[in-house]
C-alpha cells in the first residue's frame, strides 16, 4: 500500500490518475451530462458549434457532444479491456518462458519474437475483415492477439533473473510446488513491471481501437470517439469547416492515451532506480 | 556469425508465418470467407477473378488442404498474387509495385530525420536530466507518443491545408500533372504534411527511449571511471554514454519501424496519399482480399527488411557481438 | 622526501542525502606523506568505499561531501573549481575501483581507453603514446596483442590489471584503490598486489588501499587504519598495529583470520551488526559489540582519536589515561620513517 502513497508523489502519476478518473466519471455519469441522446438524429445538419450544441451537430443531426459524452464509455471500455486482456497474456507467456527455460522458452520466445516484427495495424486490419462479427468484442480480441508480444518480452528477462535470486533458489530446495514459487516469489517481484505493462498496452489498446473504428473495421454504429471519428472524416467535416467535430474526439483519445502513458512512465519510475528523479 | 545467422532464421521464419497467417485464417473464420466469396461472386465475375481469388486464397477444390497450401506458397515465391479485385485487370502485384514506392520514399526519409532528432534530444534530456528542458520533453514526448497518428494528420489537414490553405490537401503530386524539375518539387510540396505527421508522432518515441537508454548507462561504471579519468563532460557523454545508450535502439528497431509504419499507413487514408495505407484502406473497402493479403505480406516483408539492416548494422556497432565473447 | 603532506584529510563529513541524511564517513582525519602506503580496512558497509569516493570528490547525487577539506598539496579538492579539478583527476592522483569488471567501456579498444586519458591532459606523454602504453602493459604483465582489444576479450584478472595500468599511465602521485582484488580469486589477488607493491617502489607513488580483508595489507603497506562506521577508530604503522592492536574492534578482526603457523584456535567471529548510519550514534560505535565496554561511559561520550606512542592513535576510552604529548587532537602527527 505503501507503493500508492509513492505513486501519488509522482508529479506525473498525479497528473495520469486525475485524468483518467475525471474520464471514468464523464463515462459512469454519461447519461446525466449529455444533453441529448447521442442517437437522436433530429437537429439540424452541421451546425457549428453554439450554445445549444457545445460541438455541433454531424452530418446526420445528432449532437456532437452527447456523443462524445456517451462515447467515453466504450472508447474507455474497449482500452483498458484490451488492456488487461494484452497483460494477462503477456504475463502467463513471459513468467512460463522465463520460468520453464529450455525448450519451451526457445518456442515460446520465437513466437514472440515473430509476432513482435509482424506490424499490429495491418495484421489487426486483416483479422478484422475475415471476423463475421464487427464490434466491440472483435475489437477487442484483435488487439489482443497482436498486441501480447512487447510486455511478455519485457517480463521474461526479470523473471529469469528472479529465478537465479537465492529466495528463489531456496524456495525450490525446500520443495515447492512451481505454482508455489511462481505466485508468491516470483509475481510479487515483478508486479511493478506488470502494472506498467498494463498501461502500456491500455495505450496501445485505445489507440487501436480509434484506428479501427476510424477505418471502418469496428461498428459504425457503436458509440465510442473512434466511430465519432470515422464519420468526422466520412461527413467531410473538414470540408464544412467543423473543427470540433473532427478534432474534439481526436484530442480526448490523445488526452485519455497520454495520461495512460504518463501512468506507464511513473510506474517504470518507481520500478527502475536508475530511472528515478532526485 | 551465429547471431547474423540467427536473425536471418528469425526473417524467414516471419515471412513463412505471414503467408501461412493468408492462408489459414479465411479458413478458420466459421462460414469461411473464401468459399463464401467465390459462391457470392461466382456468376458475377469474369474467369480470370475468380482465378485470382482461388489463387490469392490457395483455393483449389480438387487438392487437400496440404497440397493447396504447398501450392500457394509456390505461387507467392512466384510473384503470383492474383488480380486485384479493386483495380481489375490490374494484379495484385502490380497495384502494389506502383505505390509501394511512396510508403517506402515517405517512411523511410522521415524516419531518419526523426531517429536523429529524436536521439539527439534523448542524449541532452538524458544527460542533464533535471533541466528545465528535459522537464519540458520528456512530457511533451510522452503526450506525442500516445496521440493517435491520424488525429495529428487530421489536425495538420485542417489547419495548414484547409484553413491556411498552405498546402495541398491530398494527393502526392499535382492533378495537372507537372513534369521534370517541376514534378519533382509538386512532390515534396504534397509530401510536406505528411512528412510532419509522421515526423511529429514518431519523435516523441525516439527522444523517450534514447532517454532511458541514457540513463541506465549514465548508472554504469565505466561512466564513473570515464569521470574518474577527468575526461571532459562532451568526451564522456558521446563517447561512454551516448555510444552505448545507442544500442538498445537498433536491438528494439523492429516494433519502433512496426509502429512507425501502423502511423504511417493511417495518415496516408488522411493525406489520400498513393502509398499501400491508401492501398490497403481501399482494399478494405471494397472486399478485395487478395490485395489485402497481398499488402500484409509485403508490410511485413518491409519491415522485415528494415529490422534486418538494423541487426546488421548492430553488428558494426557493438564489438562483443562482432568478435565474439570471450 | 619532503616534509610536506601529500594529502590532508580534515575533519571530513560525507554521506547520503536521502530522506535522512546517511552519514557514511564521520569526523573522518588523517594525514598521507609522499610515497606512503596507507591502508584502510573495516566490515562492509563502514564508509570507506564513500571515503575514496569524497576524497576524490566524486560522490555523486544522492552522495555529498556535508563538510571538512581534502588538501591535496595544500589545495582543497572539496571546493575546487570544477575545470580545475578535472585536470587534476588522473594527473595527480588516479582511483582504482572495486569490481572493475565494468570499468571499461565495452564499445572501445582498450587502447583508446588509455589513450583518451593521456590525450585530455597536458603531458609529455601524448606524444610518446604508443611508448608508454607499452610501457604500462609491460608493468602488469599483459600481451601488447591486447592493446587492441576490446574489454569483453579479456578476463576479470587481465581486466584489473588494464585498470590498473592506465591508473598509472599520467604518473600520478596518489592512486586510490578501493578493494580492487575483492572479485578476483586468491592468487591473481596476491599478484596483483606484488605488482602494485613492485611499481610503487620504483615510481614512488602513494597508495591509499582500500579493503575489507586485513590480511592483504600487513606485508606491503607502511601504515594501516582500521574503520568502523564511518570513523577511523585506529591507525598505526602496520607492524605496530599487526603486532600490539589497541582497540577492541581491531583486536577481534585480528583474531578472526586464522594464522599460518602456529597451534590451530578457535576462530572467533565478532558477534552482533555495525550499526545503522543513518542514526545518530551517542557515544562509541562499536558499544554494543565491545567485550570490553565501560557502560555508563562508552556510550555517552564518544571516544575521540589520540595519540599513544610510536605514532599510533586510537579512539577508546580504555586509553583515555594515557595521552601522549598532543592529546585529545583529532590529527597525530605522523610521520614518514624509511
Amino acid at each position: 500500500m505503501e507503493y500508492i502513497l509513492v505513486l501519488l508523489r509522482n508529479r506525473k502519476a498525479m497528473v495520469g490518475v486525475v485524468t483518467i478518473l475525471l474520464f471514468a466519471i464523464i463515462a459512469i455519469f454519461a447519461p446525466l451530462i449529455a444533453p441529448y441522446p447521442p442517437t437522436y438524429m433530429g437537429f439540424d445538419q452541421v451546425l457549428p458549434p453554439s450554445a445549444k450544441h457545445l460541438f455541433g451537430t454531424t452530418a446526420t443531426g445528432q449532437d456532437v457532444f452527447s456523443q462524445i459524452v456517451w462515447g467515453t464509455r466504450l472508447t474507455l471500455l474497449v482500452g483498458l479491456l484490451s488492456g488487461l486482456f494484452v497483460t494477462v497474456i503477456s504475463t502467463v507467456i513471459g513468467v512460463v518462458a522465463g520460468y520453464l527455460g529450455g525448450i519451451v522458452d526457445e518456442i515460446l520466445m520465437i513466437l514472440t519474437n515473430v509476432f513482435l516484427i509482424i506490424p499490429g495495424l495491418p495484421l489487426m486490419i486483416i483479422l478484422s475483415t475475415y471476423m463475421p462479427v464487427k464490434g466491440m468484442w472483435t475489437i477487442i480480441l484483435v488487439i489482443t492477439v497482436t498486441g501480447w508480444a512487447w510486455g511478455a518480452r519485457m517480463i521474461r528477462p526479470q523473471v529469469m533473473s528472479l529465478k537465479s535470486r537465492d529466495f528463489v533458489k531456496a524456495s525450490v530446495v525446500i520443495g515447492e510446488s512451481p505454482f508455489h514459487i511462481i505466485a508468491a516469489d516470483i509475481l510479487p517481484n515483478v508486479v511493478g513491471l506488470i502494472v506498467a505493462q498494463f498501461f502500456a498496452a491500455a495505450v496501445y489498446g485505445v489507440l487501436s481501437e480509434a484506428g479501427l473504428e476510424f477505418l471502418g473495421l469496428g461498428n459504425a454504429s457503436a458509440i465510442s470517439w473512434g466511430t465519432v471519428l470515422y464519420w468526422a472524416d466520412n461527413g467531410q467535416a473538414i470540408l464544412f469547416g467543423l473543427w470540433t467535430w473532427l478534432l474534439v474526439p481526436g484530442l480526448l483519445i490523445a488526452l485519455f492515451g497520454g495520461a495512460l502513458a504518463m501512468m506507464n512512465f511513473a510506474v517504470d519510475e518507481m520500478v527502475n532506480p536508475r530511472l528515478k528523479k532526485r | 556469425m551465429k547471431y547474423v545467422f540467427r536473425k536471418v532464421l528469425i526473417f524467414l521464419l516471419t515471412a513463412w508465418i505471414t503467408l501461412t497467417i493468408n492462408f489459414i485464417l479465411p479458413r478458420l473464420m466459421p462460414g469461411n470467407p473464401a468459399l463464401a466469396m467465390i459462391a457470392k461472386f461466382k456468376g458475377r465475375l469474369s474467369v480470370q477473378a475468380l482465378h485470382s481469388l482461388q489463387v490469392a486464397f490457395g483455393i483449389n477444390p480438387d487438392q487437400s488442404a496440404l497440397t493447396q497450401y504447398f501450392h500457394y506458397l509456390g505461387q507467392v515465391l512466384t510473384g503470383n498474387f492474383g488480380v486485384s479485385l479493386a483495380y481489375y485487370p490490374n494484379t495484385v502485384a502490380q497495384e502494389v509495385a506502383i505505390h509501394m514506392p511512396w510508403t517506402i520514399g515517405l517512411v523511410g526519409i522521415i524516419t531518419i530525420f526523426s531517429f536523429i532528432g529524436g536521439t539527439m534530444l534523448g542524449i541532452s534530456s538524458g544527460w542533464k536530466r533535471n533541466s528545465l528542458g528535459s522537464a519540458i520533453n520528456v512530457p511533451v514526448s510522452i503526450f506525442l507518443n500516445a496521440v493517435p497518428y491520424f488525429w495529428i494528420a487530421l489536425v495538420l489537414q485542417y489547419v495548414f491545408a484547409f484553413a491556411l490553405g498552405w498546402f495541398p490537401l491530398t494527393g502526392a503530386f499535382a492533378v495537372s500533372g507537372p513534369t521534370g524539375l517541376a514534378l519533382v518539387g509538386s512532390i515534396l510540396y504534397h509530401a510536406v504534411l505528411p512528412a510532419l505527421t509522421i515526423f511529429i508522432t514518431s519523435l516523441g518515441g525516439w527522444v523517450l527511449t534514447m532517454r532511458n537508454n541514457m540513463l541506465n548507462v549514465l548508472g554504469e561504471d565505466y561512466v564513473t571511471f570515464a569521470f574518474a579519468k577527468g575526461l571532459p563532460d562532451n568526451v564522456i557523454k558521446n563517447n561512454y554514454v551516448a555510444r552505448n545508450a545507442l544500442l538498445p535502439n537498433f536491438t528494439g528497431f523492429a516494433i519502433a519501424i512496426g509502429l512507425i509504419v501502423s502511423g504511417a499507413l493511417l495518415t496516408e487514408i488522411v493525406f489520400s496519399y498513393p502509398g499501400v495505407g491508401y492501398l490497403i484502406f481501399q482494399a478494405v473497402i471494397n472486399l478485395d482480399y487478395p490485395l489485402m493479403q497481398a499488402l500484409f505480406f509485403f508490410i511485413t516483408m518491409a519491415i522485415l527488411v528494415a529490422n534486418l539492416l538494423a541487426d546488421l548494422a548492430y553488428v558494426f556497432l557493438d564489438p562483443r557481438v562482432r568478435l565474439g565473447a570471450e | 622526501m619532503s616534509d610536506r603532506k601529500l594529502l590532508e584529510v580534515r575533519n571530513l563529513e560525507a554521506g547520503y542525502q536521502m530522506d535522512s541524511p546517511v552519514r557514511a564517513v564521520r569526523k573522518v582525519s588523517f594525514d598521507l606523506a609522499h610515497g606512503e602506503f596507507l591502508g584502510i580496512a573495516g566490515e562492509s558497509g563502514c564508509g570507506k568505499s564513500t571515503l575514496a569516493f569524497a576524497i576524490t570528490n566524486m560522490l555523486a547525487d544522492p552522495g555529498k561531501v556535508f563538510s571538512g577539506e581534502v588538501l591535496f598539496q595544500g589545495k582543497n579538492l572539496v571546493t575546487c573549481e570544477r575545470e580545475e579539478l578535472r585536470q587534476m583527476r588522473w594527473k595527480e592522483f588516479s582511483i582504482v575501483f572495486q569490481a572493475s569488471m565494468n570499468a571499461l567501456n565495452p564499445v572501445m579498444k582498450i587502447k583508446d581507453q588509455i589513450y583518451d586519458a593521456v590525450k585530455y591532459h597536458s603531458s609529455e606523454y601524448v606524444s610518446r603514446f604508443d611508448q608508454r602504453v607499452r610501457e604500462l602493459f609491460d608493468y602488469v604483465n599483459i600481451s601488447h596483442a591486447y592493446l587492441n582489444a576490446y574489454p569483453h576479450q579479456l578476463s576479470g584478472g587481465m581486466k584489473q590489471r588494464v585498470v590498473i595500468a592506465a591508473a598509472l599511465a599520467l604518473d600520478p602521485k596518489l592512486v586510490i584503490m578501493d578493494e580492487p582484488t575483492t572479485a578476483l580469486d586468491v592468487v591473481v589477488q596476491r599478484k596483483i598486489l606484488q605488482k602494485v607493491a613492485e611499481l610503487r617502489e620504483k615510481m614512488g607513488f602513494s597508495v591509499i588501499f582500500i579493503t575489507h580483508d586485513l590480511s592483504l595489507l600487513v606485508e606491503i603497506s607502511d601504515y594501516l587504519a582500521i574503520m568502523y562506521a564511518g570513523r577511523i577508530v585506529e591507525k598505526a604503522p602496520s607492524k605496530t598495529l599487526f603486532s600490539r592492536p589497541l582497540h577492541p574492534y581491531t583486536e577481534q578482526l585480528m583474531a578472526s583470520f586464522p594464522p599460518l603457523v602456529g597451534e590451530k584456535r578457535r576462530l572467533m567471529g565478532i558477534p552482533g551488526q555495525p550499526p545503522d548510519l543513518s542514526q545518530e550514534i551517542t557515544g562509541c560505535a562499536f558499544f554494543e559489540r565491545c567485550p570490553k565496554r565501560i557502560s555508563g561511559l562508552c556510550d555517552v561520550i564518544e571516544p575521540q582519536l589520540t595519540l599513544q606512542k610510536d605514532d599510533h592513535i586510537v579512539a577508546c576510552h580504555l586509553y583515555d589515561q594515557n595521552p601522549g604529548p598532543g592529546d585529545a587532537h583529532a590529527v597525530p602527527k605522523t610521520e614518514h620513517t624509511n
